[in-house]
């Protein structure tokens, strides 16, 4: 494609909408990608499949979107502590609306430590690793080289993403959705081999383990998916253990979440001072 | 398989048990340690900031830790000025105008308007990302940088050309509104610092493909030379550009939904090609 010197893309786009999605068509149908949500979805297909439907334009069969509802369970618990939880308690602690509250919570799930945040970092990972490991790399390789890029979480220490999780080391998430993708009848193609040799070998050489973000992105690698398909279906990731968290604060009293009195605050910052006399 | 399994550890991680703040000092009233009798800031009383400061001298104070000088107070007037309206074609104005006429409840707006000036075109993203660029860059040739960007970004597109976070087309033209605000504040930033800076570089790239500022440019070299850090870039130019967004949006929470476009059929193509 040329360059343009002019605004012409942008003329011929205003007050009017072109969509290969889906729209209202009032007393006709409501269409999804060219199937009519009614006559074809309603009753017939799944959420999922109708949410892997309208991010990637393709329908999914059943066993996949399955598998996705299960991804959804695993990436999703009720513990307060965790930050994305937590908000949506305070925000119910507040008394602040339950569509704030899980949505402040699915907004800080965005996040390059977890959640969807961590999805493009992952999925590109394990792409780029089968390319290097398909040029001759050893998996040990292969976590050398990458630990030295800048793809690496930021901390202390650098970690792959997708190869280590915060709190805890293991990752009990990834043995279930081992049963899962099993039970479902799926194989592990070769992102998913690959990124099994890389867990074995971290494990021996690091102490670390691939973590669930590591063992969905590569599964869905093998299954056809880009990295922004699997950052626009997982962004909501987090919702239902928020929509726990902040139900369970919201039935409390109001401030009954983690109230802080001052002195929970340990102030930091310079001594008490007037002001500049100037002012 | 066995190989595969792993033992679930807690990392034992030393977490503190109590939340610092640089910032503020609250001392507990007598008779109950929930509520305040004095707040400072940075070590100001908030009493003698309400006497003797005005709202920009505070918001600088809270995220430099100091008063700003009369140099830096100037700046930060300008820029939130030139800020506070990015007008009702911006899509934080227009993310809060569609949730004004549909009825979402009036405490929603603000945030909605917010992520609606998050992205990474046109949004604070593109700040963030213009002030990372500029820091990476300062203290190179900014002719050998101009040339870097070019090369490493051919013009091979119809939509905007890019050629650094910040800076490139801005709808394949540049903005006469946003050179003559960037010229005000060249005036008031330092001689030496990163708008002097950009603006060179932005002398060496191809005016005649309208190649050069773009809005995001403009606000991440006058934060940087408000030594306002990359990661709080993005957040700043937020709440600056927040008034103006609320503002369009919310001049429609009490009209009809009707006073808002809703295209007709014929101007809302559905491509049924599954």
């Amino acid at each position: 494609m040329k360059s343009k010197m002019t605004n012409e893309l942008w003329q011929f786009k205003r007050g009017k909408i072109t969509t290969n999605r889906g729209g209202w068509r009032i007393g006709e149908a409501i269409y999804n990608c060219g199937y009519s949500m009614m006559d074809d979805l309603v009753g017939k297909k799944t959420f999922f499949q109708t949410l892997l439907l309208n991010v990637t334009r393709k329908m999914p069969s059943k066993v996949l979107a399955d598998w996705f509802e299960a991804s959804f369970i695993c990436l999703s618990w009720p513990d307060s502590r965790i930050w994305c939880n937590q908000n949506g308690a305070l925000i119910g602690s507040a008394k602040g609306s339950p569509v704030a509250g899980i949505a402040a919570g699915i907004l800080s799930a965005d996040s390059r430590m977890y959640g969807p945040g961590s999805i493009t970092g992952g999925a590109e990972f394990i792409e780029r690793a089968l390319k290097w490991h398909k040029q001759g790399m050893e998996p040990l390789d292969i976590i050398k080289k990458e630990l030295a890029t800048k793809h690496t979480k930021p901390g202390v220490n650098a970690v792959i993403v997708g190869y280590a999780r915060p709190i805890a080391t293991g990752d009990e998430r990834v043995e279930a959705m081992e049963k899962v993708t099993k039970e479902l009848g799926f194989k592990e193609g070769e992102h998913l081999k690959l990124a099994f040799k890389i867990h074995t070998t971290l494990a021996e050489h690091y102490q670390e383990n691939m973590n669930y973000v590591g063992y969905v992105t590569a599964f869905l690698t093998d299954q056809g998916f880009t990295p922004t398909e699997m950052y626009r279906i997982y962004s909501t990731w987090v919702h239902s253990g928020v929509h726990a968290c902040y139900s369970e604060a919201n039935d409390d009293i109001a401030g009954g979440f983690l109230p802080l009195a001052c002195e929970d605050i340990e102030y930091t910052g310079v001594a008490p001072r007037a002001l500049p006399k100037r002012r | 398989m066995s190989n595969r399994k792993v033992k679930i550890e807690n990392r034992n991680d030393c977490f503190t048990s109590k939340i610092n703040s640089e910032i503020t000092a609250e001392v507990p009233s007598d008779d109950n340690e929930f509520l305040v009798k004095e707040t400072r800031i940075h070590g100001y009383d908030v009493m003698d900031l309400m006497d003797s400061c005005d709202y920009n001298d505070v918001f600088f104070l809270l995220y430099s830790g100091e008063l700003p000088t009369d140099t830096q107070k100037n700046l930060f007037r300008q820029l939130s000025i030139f800020l506070i309206n990015l007008g009702p074609r911006h899509s934080s104005s227009r993310t809060a105008a569609n949730a004004a006429v549909g009825r979402t409840d009036v405490n929603h707006i603000v945030p909605i308007a917010i992520m609606g000036m998050g992205g990474a075109y046109g949004g604070s993203k593109e700040v963030e990302s213009a002030m990372r660029f500029l820091t990476k860059h300062t203290d190179d040739n900014p002719k050998i940088i101009a040339e870097n960007c070019i090369d490493s970004t051919p013009d091979t597109c119809e939509e905007d050309w890019l050629v650094a976070p910040g800076f490139g087309t801005d709808f394949r033209g540049q903005s006469p509104f946003l050179i003559a605000a960037k010229n005000k504040l060249l005036l008031a930033s330092p001689n030496d610092g990163y708008l002097a800076w950009a603006n060179k570089m932005v002398s060496f790239l191809p005016s005649d493909k309208n190649c050069g500022w773009r809005l995001a440019g403009i606000i991440a070299a006058v934060l940087l030379d408000l030594n306002i850090e990359p990661r709080l870039g993005g957040g700043i130019f937020q709440m600056l550009a927040s008034p103006g967004a609320f503002a369009h949006g919310i001049q429609f929470s009490n009209k009809p939904i009707t006073d808002m476009p809703f295209l007709k059929d014929e101007d809302y193509e559905i491509k049924n090609d599954q």
